[in-house]
């Protein structure tokens, strides 16, 4: 469902992405794993083409995103940005409703259909109580569920989140992975960064580690998220352990130092 | 697009009913409320005035007009000329500066994702001024006083333009800052021409800036209106689409719509509208500001309905607005100084009351 290929990218003479390359099957929830700065918003940007690549290949559903207009992109890809605060107190429903932007008809605004496809998304994510308070007086986690059902009701193939459960208390982050892997499993496509490593381990079917503008490894989680790869960016600091069919990634001198605690 | 169609099913496992929870029914009741409230206060503002003339003289007077009846008919020259010539096209003019200050108050605000953001911003009114000013004093050179404050308020809003496009993007903070550069570049300019000035001119200028409609007649709102009129529907239309907009860039993007295409269009609207208003009647303030707030208060943020809501407020606003300017006192007082006397109180009233929820 997207292919890049030999991705380059620099601001100025900045290189940010170097050779990038790797895919995601269709209905698979891809993690984009890595350390701040290391370009995973960058390439993010370039997926999305809101920033343009300069060498490399991005293709979305078999088409090359270079030969899409906007308004063609908005129909194949949608984008959950970092929750934030608009200006205008606009309520949760007209939000969500926005996300019918790219498949309106007329000039001037929604149909049925829209409406329609609006409420069932603010259903899917359990939004329904909320739906009529302005959405820039929502908690953190609450902004982030109705960016979601946005995205959800723009019905693409595709669906990319901008560290989707940053700003989140604990179980509004493992909320958030748990209705990611249900639409993935209604067979949408979603690549979503994430600063977490049990998170992408736990519920990614892929995982893409970045590190220094490049990848470093791709492939299923208990293959990627392991002791070398986690040492090779963070330097000694994580220890892996498993917990029955669970993998943990725990900082090192909690997986050691037991012994010293009881002190 | 496999994935598309199970996406779509999706939605339709838990499909609603439709329900009245979109329902724009209270939205479209409180636009026609506002267009009654222009209709009586245009009816109300063309009986007032410093020369008493009856209700049915004024409106005979009207529908004569109207229909074309013979000027035979009409009882009084006199009365006539003050009805027809001189207080009609005033009222029309009045209420077409409304629509236009606060239609591109509202559009500014929501491409600028500011709520204090006004008409002004990008110092179409520092151009303009500098425009009339030069008129002014050096009128044998300017065909017309109205034009070159056209020409240089427009001409503002390109250099700031200008100035703050890099790479191909306009970022709202340099546009921003851009137009303050030019404000006070405008500005001394008109100092300049100010004190070289003799005194007429001096008082003209003044007079221009503190903007009014004593000089109304049929030809500047049969230029102006059609001008204004037109922009403002365009602007409408483009409703939805600046809500987009007001998410950010990037969310526009996401969500198909071009942030640089569309900004360009709604701003040139805004600035077309916002100028030829400038150069016909000098700058009057607040309005811009003030009339997008209100509606935001009454019917929420959705500009689909604040675009149409603003400009007819706005409208009926300037228009009571002039109307006390031109019968209070025995001479006029200009109508820039009323605005401004209500619109500050309005605006503390404002930020007492509901501070946070506004600006914020």
């Amino acid at each position: 469902m997207l292919h890049v290929k030999d991705l380059q990218f620099q601001y100025g003479m900045q290189p940010v992405l170097k050779d990038i390359s790797f895919q995601v099957g269709q209905g698979q929830l891809c993690g984009l794993f890595g350390p701040n700065g290391c370009g995973k918003t960058t390439l993010f940007k370039c997926c999305l083409k809101f920033l343009k690549n300069q060498g490399g290949q991005i293709r979305v559903d078999g088409q090359d995103i270079k030969d899409l207009r906007i308004e063609e992109m908005a129909k194949l890809v949608a984008y959950v940005p970092q929750e934030h605060k608009p200006p205008f107190p606009y309520l949760v429903k007209d939000v969500v409703l926005m996300g019918r932007t790219p498949r309106l008809r007329s000039l001037f605004g929604t149909n049925k259909e829209d409406r329609q496809k609006a409420l069932g998304a603010l259903k899917l994510l359990g939004l329904q109580e909320i739906a009529d308070k302005p959405y820039n007086q929502l908690s953190g986690g609450q902004r982030q569920l109705v960016l979601i059902a946005r995205a959800v009701a723009q019905e693409t193939p595709l669906m990319f989140l901008d560290e989707p459960t940053s700003a989140l208390d604990f179980s509004n982050q493992i909320r958030i992975w748990r209705i990611m892997k249900q639409i993935a499993e209604s067979g949408v496509t979603i690549l979503a960064c994430s600063h977490d490593p049990n998170h992408v381990s736990w519920y990614c079917d892929r995982v893409v580690v970045m590190n220094h503008n490049h990848i470093l490894r791709e492939g299923p989680p208990q293959e990627v998220i392991t002791e070398p790869v986690l040492d090779e960016i963070y330097r000694n600091v994580c220890a892996v352990r498993n917990l029955d069919e669970a993998r943990m990634v725990l900082p090192k001198e909690v997986a050691h130092g037991n012994g010293e605690r009881k002190k | 697009m496999a994935g598309y169609l199970k996406d779509a099913s999706l939605l339709e496992d838990i499909a609603c009913e439709e329900s009245n929870e979109f329902s724009i029914h209270g939205k479209l009741m409180i636009l026609l409320a506002l267009f009654v409230l222009l209709v009586l206060t245009s009816s109300a503002a063309v009986v007032f005035g410093a020369y008493k003339i009856s209700i049915t003289d004024v409106y005979s007077i009207i529908l004569s007009h109207l229909l074309h009846l013979s000027e035979a008919q009409n009882m009084d020259s006199l009365k006539d000329i003050i009805v027809w010539d001189l207080r009609l096209p005033r009222v029309l003019l009045a209420i077409t500066v409304g629509f236009a200050l606060s239609a591109a108050g509202a559009t500014f605000q929501g491409c600028f994702r500011n709520p204090l953001v006004e008409p002004y911003i990008l110092g179409i009114s520092s151009g303009a001024a500098f425009g009339a000013a030069m008129g002014i004093v050096f009128h044998q050179f300017f065909f017309s006083i109205q034009l070159s404050a056209f020409l240089f308020g427009s001409l503002a809003v390109i250099l700031a333009y200008g100035i703050a496009r890099v790479n191909k993007e306009t970022p709202t903070v340099t546009l921003i800052l851009a137009g303050v550069i030019l404000g006070s570049l405008f500005s001394a300019a008109v100092s300049i021409l100010k004190y070289i000035s003799n005194d007429s001119a001096l008082r003209e200028i003044v007079f221009w800036l503190m903007g009014g409609f004593y000089f109304a007649s049929w030809s500047d709102v049969a230029l102006v209106t059609p001008v204004v009129m037109l922009s403002f529907l365009a602007m409408w239309s483009l409703g939805w689409k600046l809500n987009i907009l007001s998410m950010g860039d990037d969310e526009a993007r996401g969500l198909g719509v071009n942030p640089e295409k569309y900004k360009l269009i709604l701003i040139g609207l805004a600035t077309l509208m916002t100028s030829i208003a400038v150069s016909t009647v000098g700058i009057i303030a607040w309005v811009g500001l003030m009339m997008p707030h209100a509606t935001r208060m009454i019917l929420g943020p959705d500009h689909r309905f604040v675009i149409p809501a603003s400009a007819m407020l706005g409208g009926s606003y300037l228009l009571i607005c002039d109307t006390m300017a031109r019968t209070l006192t025995s001479s006029e007082i200009p109508v820039g100084i009323i605005t401004s006397l209500l619109g500050a109180p309005y605006l503390v009233y404002l930020l007492r009351t509901r501070g946070k929820s506004v600006f914020e």
